[in-house]
């Protein structure tokens, strides 16, 4: 493949993800991949709390994007 | 003591339930109904003596339980929160003065049990009626007492008491035996007349000299024949597991007696799963008090009292094992694999430690698994098959064992196999030995023999000569038992006015 057919890596920001009292910052391409990096955090750092994490909607998160 | 008057739910405890209620059926728990009564320290106290079941047969041993119980609330040792009844609906008994937090997590508590009760396969063969068939053995019993003295039915009931264990916890899955044999099925017999079809291999005419040889032919006929004579012989023809079951069919009992024997063998059936699931079935509970607890039961006020009361139960005093503990943090541990995927060969077969640390499919298959485990597991597979070594190191497990040097039990290994194997050897047979019946005629002279197969924990001798009185006084001839004691093959006997230890160098046992 030649170099210039190359599509542009997606620019990486910083979003800030808030649920309830669980705020995290992630560098995502988009809001939406944003939501699915904190997903996945929160879920490993509490486990107990997995399906609810999981169960949540999209609107229940606040998404901010920094800077 | 009143057993009878228990409090209806207040209607505050009443609105309590129904919110519980919803939130354990909302996770997918299913319980028969349930049924809470409201006693004081003193009524509960007398129920778990009894079981559970207030309408149980009288027996003494049922007070010095009470007694127990009572002295040890009292001293503030020790505390019931609740009591919960397999049966079909569930019973549950909550302490009145128990605080409003404590109720709420009692009651979340009860419908884990109740759940597990109703779905785990171990219980699928209990009696839902039991609490109907507890006071009906009540009644037999007391009948009994009337007519032939308290006496004598204490005393059968204590010697039949004794030999509760001897009973084949798996009978209820499996089939033993083929029952009685058709009596016009003669083609066994048929086989034993020495048709020369019988054990010939396939061959051609002009080898068939060759490949059957007729004396080995011969040979094998008389060797199938004597064991057959020698089956049929042999009482028990199958060394028999349910010794108690052997006994009412065998012994010489009154009609009574077999009576109360089987009330006993009964309950004891019945309350056998109990023990075979212990770590799962608190753990499972714990698990659901917890989950509703903490998203949803508690009020800010509530969590101090909370966090107090739930730290108690699930303490773990050094060598020793909390079944609450456990069982919670191998069902947590199990959710959070399923969850992140950490199963499977993939998983299994991947050797970079920090990968399988940080492992993570996003699976989401956790509540689905752990409600897949309460079904068919009970404590034996469900330590085999989820305790892992990375488990054992985040609890701190380890095994200790009795140093003969230093006259003191130590610690003797955080090996994770050795932690398992000591854990499900505890666990086996609900960690009493393992006794058959081999034979009901020995020597001829209607002696009971009783093998017990030695898996590396002797007999307490000071038991089994008991133990061999009671069976004894219901056998009515002498009866033995074959075991090991201090790596030497042994029989201990009792001829109804001394025991006597025979013992032979371990070389016997095999013959």
């Amino acid at each position: 493949m030649n170099a210039n057919n190359r599509q542009p890596e997606p620019q990486q920001r910083k979003y800030e993800v808030q649920v309830g009292h669980h705020c995290l910052v992630v560098e995502a391409a988009s809001e939406a991949e944003a939501l699915r990096i904190a997903r996945r955090k929160l879920g490993m750092d509490l486990p107990r709390l997995w399906d609810q994490i999981y169960d949540m909607q999209d609107t229940d998160f606040d998404i901010r994007q920094l800077g | 003591m009143a057993l009878h008057s228990f409090t209806p739910l207040t209607e505050e405890l009443r609105n309590i339930q129904r919110e519980i209620e919803a939130y354990a059926k909302k996770y997918g728990l299913d319980f028969f109904p349930t049924i809470f009564e409201l006693v004081d320290h003193d009524q509960l106290n007398a129920i778990a003596a009894y079981g559970g079941f207030p309408t149980r047969y009288p027996h003494w041993r049922f007070g010095m339980e009470y007694e127990q119980l009572s002295k040890g609330y009292s001293y503030g040792l020790q505390k019931i929160y609740e009591l919960v009844i397999n049966n079909n609906p569930c019973y549950a008994y909550l302490m009145k003065s128990n605080e409003l937090t404590d109720q709420k997590l009692v009651m979340a508590h009860v419908y884990g049990h109740c759940d597990f009760f109703k779905n785990n396969q171990w219980f699928s063969q209990t009696n839902r009626k039991m609490m109907d068939e507890m006071a009906n053995h009540g009644n037999r019993i007391r009948r009994y007492m009337d007519r032939f003295g308290v006496e004598e039915v204490e005393t059968f009931i204590d010697a039949c008491l004794s030999l509760e264990d001897l009973i084949d916890i798996y009978s209820p899955f499996i089939k033993r035996d083929e029952g009685p044999a058709n009596r016009y099925d003669f083609s066994s017999a048929a086989e034993g007349d020495g048709d020369d079809a019988d054990g010939k291999f396939k061959a051609k005419q002009y080898m068939d000299r060759f490949i059957n040889p007729p004396d080995v032919l011969k040979a094998e006929q008389d060797a199938r024949r004597e064991e057959l004579q020698a089956q049929e012989e042999r009482f028990p023809a199958k060394p028999r597991r349910d010794v108690v079951q052997f006994l009412i069919e065998h012994a010489p009992l009154k009609p009574w007696q077999a009576d109360v024997l089987s009330i006993i063998r009964d309950e004891a059936y019945y309350f056998a799963p109990q023990g075979q699931t212990k770590i799962m079935n608190e753990g499972w509970a714990t698990y659901w008090h917890s989950t509703i607890m903490t998203r949803h039961g508690l009020e800010p006020a509530d969590v101090i009292n909370y966090a107090d009361h739930t730290a108690g139960t699930l303490a773990t005093q050094p060598g020793r094992l909390n079944p609450y503990k456990l069982g919670l943090e191998l069902f947590r541990d199990i959710e959070d694999r399923w969850n992140r995927g950490k199963f499977g060969k993939e998983f299994e077969e991947c050797d970079d430690w920090r990968k399988q640390e940080q492992w993570n499919t996003e699976a989401g298959l956790g509540r689905e698994k752990i409600f897949e485990v309460r079904q068919v597991h009970n404590d034996i597979t469900f330590i085999d098959t989820f305790l892992t070594p990375e488990f054992c190191r985040r609890q701190n497990l380890f095994s200790f064992a009795y140093n003969k040097r230093s006259d003191y039990y130590e610690l003797e290994s955080r090996e994770f196999q050795q932690i398992k194997q000591r854990l499900l050897f505890g666990l086996t047979n609900r960690g009493r030995p393992h006794i058959y019946v081999r034979d009901a005629n020995h020597k001829n002279r209607g002696e009971l023999y009783l093998e017990h197969r030695f898996e590396g924990v002797e007999l307490d001798l000071a038991y089994a000569k008991d133990t061999l009185s009671n069976l004894y006084a219901l056998w009515r001839r002498p009866v033995h038992i074959e075991s090991q004691l201090e790596e030497e093959f042994c029989i201990v006997s009792y001829d109804g006015t001394e025991h006597q230890v025979t013992k032979e160098k371990s070389t016997a046992a095999a013959n």
